[in-house]
């Protein structure tokens, strides 16, 4: 083993490097308030582990892509499940992203000789939101194409350029084929070089610096009560990532992503967004004119200028929040706002919107199934239906049930000799009753909007 | 001039060379969806104007032959025809804020978009909400009792209807 060791070290000089690594004195000693970044780590490595799997199977077009995705979850091995992980491990690293920032915004953390550092995280940050948003449009359905609509549309608001920026991310004049390959080479290409990229530099210039403590201790004073990573933090942070991935898989067993009806520029749909965009949601509802300037361009564009500005605007000599006022109080305004507009969107009208989502749902299958039952069935022999068909027996085109109730038309039917004595109508009573309640349901959505 | 001096000149200019060939494609790749045309197709034919009821606005969905990527399969689009009497108006589903499709609501007598809850009249007239303009009208036209439209879409959140 020494042997192994001594000449990994003599060719490779790895050894030593991991040795520094576990014995990196953490000032203030292990504490369960540092163990954010590395969990952060952790998940990005499931993200790209799950990710992969799902590439092998995904197919990045408007034909493909939902039914790529419900192949994925119904019939191979384990893909519900890799996907599930993979859709609230995105939650995830949105939240815990956030919560880094916040808390080395709290301690101060960003301050001289760490300004690089801090930089670094603020672009992480806007990487993971750039994964989560072209991560949004694969699945294809209903709710992914018009939350992308209305999202690339706030691009294409921009002054001057936006009109461009849309077209190119758009790929076209509207949302399509175009748009799922660049979101796609994005999400799986551009953005995951970008990511490790700065997660490898935001990690170096790290471990150059070291942690810093708690506010209440000097740099100094840090330094004297110290504790090498190995062990004290290291079983911390190992803690935490088992915990992350019980929540993760937990989720992913409990609430599995659910496929929406297929993308349809046709068919209206209240879009939203996924939970960490629904403050600028909301927010657009209430500006008006110039003011959706705001909303879309300023306030997104100011927020970041500042979170790079923090370290030069911050001029405090004391790490203690109660001393940095003017950047904590501008944070404090954004978090309450943030956290109130999320709130406000997800309490109101949360059950009217899951009874949409569960019809619209409901009303592809029914479409998709019905048609097709219809289509076995001797139907299209004597009815028509759009451009199929013939013109013996009433047109089902726009029938939409003719103000009959289900239980008349499944009764109609089984006997259709009851009310229309000489129709030449073959009796359908042989099919099982859930094949009859199809065939109405479908009936009754023809011709209705 | 030293040989050193020369060396390193070179070396810069043929780094930038190499640069520009290899950026130059790759711009002209990146940027080619700003060169493709814009949106506007041919006449789409919706039946006979007569099978569309008066007085309440209509939601009629067609295809488009796509100008979408490599797509040979028709894509689905729609647009609300209103007609009382003589008069016909045709316009876009597209709420003119950002890109959502609008519902007409019957019980309020409005059209209403989902997303952000901009309102519109029974003739597309913008009432209130974020929408910065009315909904665009579509070019048609009636030719033997058919009718026929051109789709179209437009930039979202401008004053005024800009062809996308």
């Amino acid at each position: 083993m020494t042997r192994l060791t001594d000449w990994l070290e003599e060719r490779t000089g790895l050894p030593s490097v991991l040795r520094k690594i576990l014995e990196e004195p953490v000032p203030g000693g292990a504490r369960w308030s540092y163990v954010l970044g590395s969990s952060i780590v952790f998940v990005l490595a499931v993200q790209a582990l799950t990710g992969v799997l799902l590439a092998l199977n995904y197919a990045p077009t408007s034909e493909g892509a939902r039914a790529s995705l419900a192949f994925i979850q119904e019939q191979v091995a384990a893909g519900r499940l890799l996907h599930g992980v993979h859709h609230w491990g995105a939650g995830a690293m949105v939240a815990l992203v956030g919560f880094h920032l916040l808390q080395v915004f709290l301690w101060g953390a960003y301050r001289n000789p760490r300004e690089a550092t801090w930089i670094v995280g603020v672009f992480l940050f806007l990487t993971t939101l750039a994964f989560a948003f072209t991560g949004s449009l694969l699945p294809w359905d209903q709710n992914a194409y018009w939350a992308v609509q209305v999202g690339l549309s706030i691009v294409g608001t921009t002054p001057w350029i936006g009109h461009a920026l849309q077209r190119v991310l758009q790929g076209s004049a509207e949302i399509g084929n175009l748009t799922l390959t660049r979101f796609y080479t994005l999400h799986v290409i551009i953005l995951p070089i970008i990511v490790f990229t700065l997660l490898g530099l935001h990690v170096y210039l790290f471990l150059r610096r070291g942690v810093t403590p708690h506010w209440s201790l000097s740099e100094e004073e840090g330094k004297h009560r110290r504790e090498p990573f190995y062990p004290y933090q290291l079983a911390r942070d190992v803690g935490i990532m088992v915990l992350m991935l019980a929540v993760i898989l937990w989720l992913a067993i409990t609430f599995p992503p659910m496929l929406g009806a297929p993308a349809d520029p046709s068919r209206a749909y209240e879009a939203r967004p996924d939970w960490y965009f629904l403050f600028l949601f909301e927010l657009l509802k209430y500006l008006e004119g110039p003011l959706e300037l705001v909303g879309t361009l300023l306030l997104p564009a100011g927020s970041v200028l500042f979170l790079l500005a923090i370290p030069f605007l911050d001029r405090s000599p004391s790490r203690s929040p109660l001393k940095r006022l003017p950047v904590v109080v501008p944070m404090l305004v954004g978090v309450i706002g943030i956290a109130g507009l999320t709130g406000k969107s997800l309490l109101v009208g949360r059950e009217e919107r899951r009874a949409q989502r569960v019809e619209e749902v409901r009303r592809a299958g029914v479409l998709e199934e019905g048609g097709a039952l219809l289509r076995e069935q001797p139907c299209l022999k004597c009815h028509r239906l759009g451009e199929e068909g013939r013109d013996r027996g009433p047109d089902l085109t726009h029938y939409g049930g003719a103000g009959r109730s289900s239980e008349e038309l499944i009764a109609h039917l089984k006997d259709p000799k009851v009310l229309h004595p000489n129709t030449i109508m073959p009796s359908f009573a042989h099919l099982p009753d859930r094949d009859l309640e199809l065939l109405v349901e479908f009936l009754r959505l023809q011709g209705v909007d | 001039m030293d040989r050193r001096l020369v060396l390193k000149t070179l070396a810069a200019m043929a780094n930038i060379a190499i640069a520009a060939l290899l950026s130059l494609p790759a711009i002209l790749y990146i940027f080619s969806p700003l060169r493709r045309r814009s949106s506007e197709t041919d006449w789409i034919d919706l039946g006979v104007l007569e099978a569309l009821p008066q007085g309440a606005p209509t939601l009629v969905r067609y295809e488009v032959q796509p100008s979408d990527g490599w797509a040979r399969k028709a894509r689905r689009a729609s647009a609300w025809v209103y007609r009382q009497d003589d008069r016909v108006r045709v316009f876009t589903s597209t709420c003119p804020h950002l890109g959502c499709a609008v519902r007409w609501t019957p019980e309020s007598v409005r059209f209403s978009c989902p997303c952000h809850e901009s309102a519109f009249s029974l003739d597309g007239g913008r009432l209130s909400g974020p929408a910065p303009r009315s909904l665009d009208p579509l070019p048609w036209k009636l030719e033997d009792g058919r009718l026929y439209l051109r789709h179209q879409v437009f930039r979202p959140g401008a004053s005024q209807a800009v062809p996308a």
